[in-house]
């Protein structure tokens, strides 16, 4: 029976066909999980020695990677469920694609804690022995709370596209037929059963919001809650959850455009999509920011002296060149990124002088760029007290050559105004992930009685390939996770995608095609 | 050698003899404010001394060192050794007042609050030793010095290797001593005496304490010596147990530098000098964390978990509501006429 191609067939399309692309990168990224899978193998035989983890630098990017992944979490919860809660409109084709990332971030996340441990098996003590006083066991709690709602966060608000997949897709697998069944709960979209969705839905949002932020409050406390310089901080909680939000929200856009250009979801994700999460985007990094200088602003006018050793080492020492790339490049490119495409207008046709010289003028200021900023005599200023003038000039300089490299791109950031949020969103989850690692290690390189006599690899940390390999194999796992639910379930909301009048109309549909079959 | 004893002269003479100031233990505001002008006396002594004796020696090649000097020394210390924002490498005046040991040790560890980086690569830096080693002899070609001895001798044959030891130069001996006594507020003062070997108390200088743990060596502080070449510390308690605190002097441009150590005693009675083994007491009795009212407990207090225990236990009961709901959809919607319509497609 032909049929009019309806919006339902468009995101049906990835569920019912499947290319040869599609396996290529899931056998990729099966072979990653593998190697990394092979990494945590030789990591149990041999023990933590095989980590650049020891005694002084406890924590290295195992922990990196279990903050930045209870961050990206955020992005589900607490963006659909502000914008549920706030009666945002143009939230419903996103919402599901954000929950998913919840959920999957959290199944990553959460695991990063054990794989950091060098006797798995003692997280057991952690349920017998636990003790209530430790943020350690509180962590647990929350994230185990957590996952639980978003689970059920994800799944209320899919029930009637699983009817949906129950009553169209009957030419599939069996094994998917009786998936479908049984989780699309009996749902045939009565006024009963709608009414108790929308309380479950409600109470869910409502609920979701104060949990998703006390978890990344809890997760900054297990930092917070220790008397080490750096992480001894009242800001830490609230620094946490924006943080968290800000690399969820540019999380949810790289999921976007990636689904857009596989999926063609051109018709739901539009341009607005783009641009609202943008701005929102654009908000949380100018908060963030503040946030950042609040911090920072505090140790350095406090100087105390385990502190002020910590910031030495952030802005001058062994992590200045991450720091500033971080900083530069992951919060303030960004906002000028979101912001000033939206702000100047440009002529259409651009002056053939300069149009001319454009090329040479981007390579007058990566050059600049790169002798300014990394040549070893300039790195010999280490201190900004002692040598005020130079390090100036050195900064000014960087400064410029950026600003002069954004200017010549802005012509390609006005053209784009996707690609330019995207890539913004990008330098802002490497720049989280950095910043994660800038919180931990530094100041386990600092303990408030210094470091002192020991041999140099006990005291400096350098992430080994078993641990490369291990955070290369929770990303490919975490793609793979999410890959096979866009496969299994439709990641744009059928039902809350459909105009107001289009849900009863669509139900006689089904009622109707039911009977054709009988 | 008559240099050293015009050094020990100028001494004595130009320095002022400040009051000596017990420095307590931890009371940044009770430090010793001493002029160091008496020092700059002796800097200048000493260099004009350096410009009488120092003839150019010629030097034929450029040293390995004149590389990583420029690339990493010169942006501060100036091309050349002439100075910039940093200290004027090139001059008689730093070559003389130093051996090769004191400027690797410059070199590879840094000042620490004078902006000098460490650069060994031991410490993070750029150079390896013998990175190191080259810039100093490259220094050391600026200004023909390399020590009193073999300058004043006139038939010596070569200089000698750049990277020869040239501690010989004009190094005072000194000596230190330490004694404990305990104060009328029952708190334990250690002082060290600083004296050249002939005797002659050294004002001025600064003495470091610091005592050796099983964690590290932890820094007590630093200490002018007073008019008397006495430096005094307090510390906040007498110890129980016998401990060690370590006193050194590092020396300078003039002096030898020099240590000596003392096993602090339970109690030392300052009217008899006598050691009394019997009492051993705290003098200033430690803070404890009070056993109760925060959350460092050995047991979970009632309260909080009782908080901590509705709030989780509110969210599941919540989560229960909303599964509840679920079901109610199940059950509602079972035996409706799509079950039948799948069966029969099947």
């Amino acid at each position: 029976m032909f049929r009019q191609p309806t919006r339902e067939d468009i995101l049906f399309q990835p569920l019912q066909s499947t290319g040869k692309r599609f396996y290529v990168f899931v056998a990729f990224l099966l072979a990653i999980i593998a190697w990394a899978a092979y990494a945590y193998f030789v990591q149990m035989s041999e023990g933590l020695i095989v980590t650049g983890l020891r005694d002084y630098v406890f924590w290295g990017i195992y922990m990196t990677n279990f903050v930045f992944f209870i961050g990206i979490s955020h992005a589900g919860t607490l963006i659909s469920a502000i914008l549920r809660v706030t009666g945002a409109e143009w939230r419903r084709p996103i919402t599901r694609m954000a929950e998913a990332i919840t959920v999957f971030a959290l199944m990553i996340g959460g695991p990063m804690i054990i794989i950091d441990m060098g006797r798995p098996d003692r997280l057991l003590n952690l349920l017998l022995y636990g003790r209530l006083q430790s943020p350690i066991l509180w962590d647990l709690i929350s994230i185990m709370t957590y996952i639980t709602g978003s689970l059920m966060y994800l799944y209320l608000p899919m029930i009637p596209d699983l009817a949906l997949c129950r009553d169209r897709l009957t030419d599939a697998p069996a094994w998917k037929r009786w998936l479908y069944r049984v989780l699309a709960l009996n749902w045939r979209g009565d006024a009963e059963q709608k009414h108790k969705l929308e309380r479950g839905v409600a109470i869910m949002a409502v609920l979701i919001i104060p949990i998703a932020v006390s978890v990344h409050t809890v997760v900054s406390w297990i930092f917070g809650m220790t008397l080490r310089p750096g992480w001894h901080s009242t800001i830490f909680g609230p620094y946490f959850v924006v943080g968290a939000i800000f690399s969820g929200i540019a999380a949810i856009l790289i999921a976007m455009v990636i689904f857009r250009r596989i999926y063609h979801l051109e018709g739901y994700l539009t341009d607005k999509h783009f641009r609202n999460l943008g701005l929102l985007l654009l908000a949380m990094d100018v908060i963030y920011i503040y946030f950042t200088l609040s911090e920072y602003l505090t140790m350095a006018y406090g100087n105390d002296v385990a502190d002020a050793r910590v910031l030495q080492m952030l802005f001058w020492g062994d992590f200045a060149l991450v720091f500033w790339s971080m900083i530069l490049g992951g919060f303030v490119l960004p906002a000028f990124m979101l912001a000033v495409p939206n702000l100047v207008k440009i002529p259409q046709r651009a002056p053939t002088a300069f149009r001319a010289l454009r090329p040479a003028m981007a390579i007058a200021a990566v050059a600049v760029l790169f002798f300014i900023g990394f040549s070893p005599t300039a790195s010999a200023s280490a201190d900004l007290q002692a040598v005020p003038l130079f390090p100036l000039m050195r900064i000014l300089g960087i400064l410029a050559a950026l600003g002069g490299l954004f200017w010549l791109a802005l012509p390609l950031m006005k053209a784009h105004p996707i690609a330019t949020i995207v890539t913004a969103s990008i330098l802002i989850n490497v720049a989280m992930w950095l910043k994660r690692y800038i919180i931990i290690v530094p100041t386990l390189y600092n303990p408030r009685v210094p470091i002192q006599a020991v041999p140099w690899e006990w005291a400096h940390y350098v992430p080994s390939w078993v641990e490369w390999s291990i955070t290369a194999g929770a990303f490919a796992m975490f793609i793979l996770l999410y890959t096979l639910f866009s496969k299994l379930f439709p990641v744009v909301s059928i039902w809350e995608t459909s105009e107001e009048t289009h849900v009863p109309a669509h139900a006689e549909a089904r009622v109707a095609e039911g009977g054709a079959h009988v | 050698m008559f240099r050293r004893i015009t050094a020990v002269e100028a001494a004595p003479t130009k320095t002022p003899s400040p009051p000596s100031t017990p420095l307590r233990y931890g009371d940044y505001s009770a430090r010793a404010n001493i002029a160091d002008g008496g020092r700059l006396c002796v800097v200048v002594a000493a260099i004009s001394i350096a410009l009488l004796f120092t003839a150019p020696t010629a030097r034929a090649d450029d040293p390995p060192g004149a590389k990583p000097y420029a690339t990493y020394c010169a942006a501060c210390h100036g091309a050349g050794g002439k100075g910039g924002f940093a200290s004027q490498l090139g001059s008689e005046a730093y070559l003389q007042a130093r051996d090769d040991a004191a400027i690797v040790q410059s070199i590879s560890e840094g000042m620490p609050g004078k902006g000098m980086p460490a650069w060994s690569k031991s410490k993070g830096g750029a150079l390896s030793d013998a990175q190191i080693a080259d810039i100093v002899a490259y220094l050391r070609a600026f200004a023909p010095t390399v020590g009193a001895p073999v300058a004043a001798v006139p038939n010596a044959p070569v200089a000698p290797p750049a990277n020869a030891p040239t501690s010989n130069f004009a190094f005072i001996q000194t000596q230190l001593s330490v004694t404990q006594a305990e104060n009328a507020a029952g708190e334990l003062v250690v002082s060290a005496r600083l004296q050249e070997y002939t005797g002659y108390p050294v004002s001025g200088a600064t003495i470091a304490f610091s005592r050796a743990t099983t964690f590290g060596v932890v820094d007590l502080g630093t200490a002018k010596t007073g008019a008397n070449g006495i430096a005094t510390l307090i510390l906040p308690e007498a110890p129980a147990n016998a401990r060690q605190v370590d006193v050194t002097f590092k020396g300078d441009k003039r002096l030898d530098a020099s240590a000596a150590k003392i096993a602090l005693e339970p109690r030392v009675d300052v009217a008899s000098g006598s050691f009394d083994a019997n009492t051993v007491r705290l003098s200033v009795e430690e803070p404890l964390l009070p056993p109760e009212g925060s959350l460092i407990t050995p047991n979970p207090p009632l309260l909080p978990t009782v908080l901590f225990a509705l709030v989780v236990g509110c969210i599941w009961a919540t989560y229960g509501l909303v599964i509840s709901q679920m079901v109610g959809i199940w059950k509602h919607g079972r035996g409706q006429a799509w079950e039948d319509v799948l069966r029969k497609k099947r």
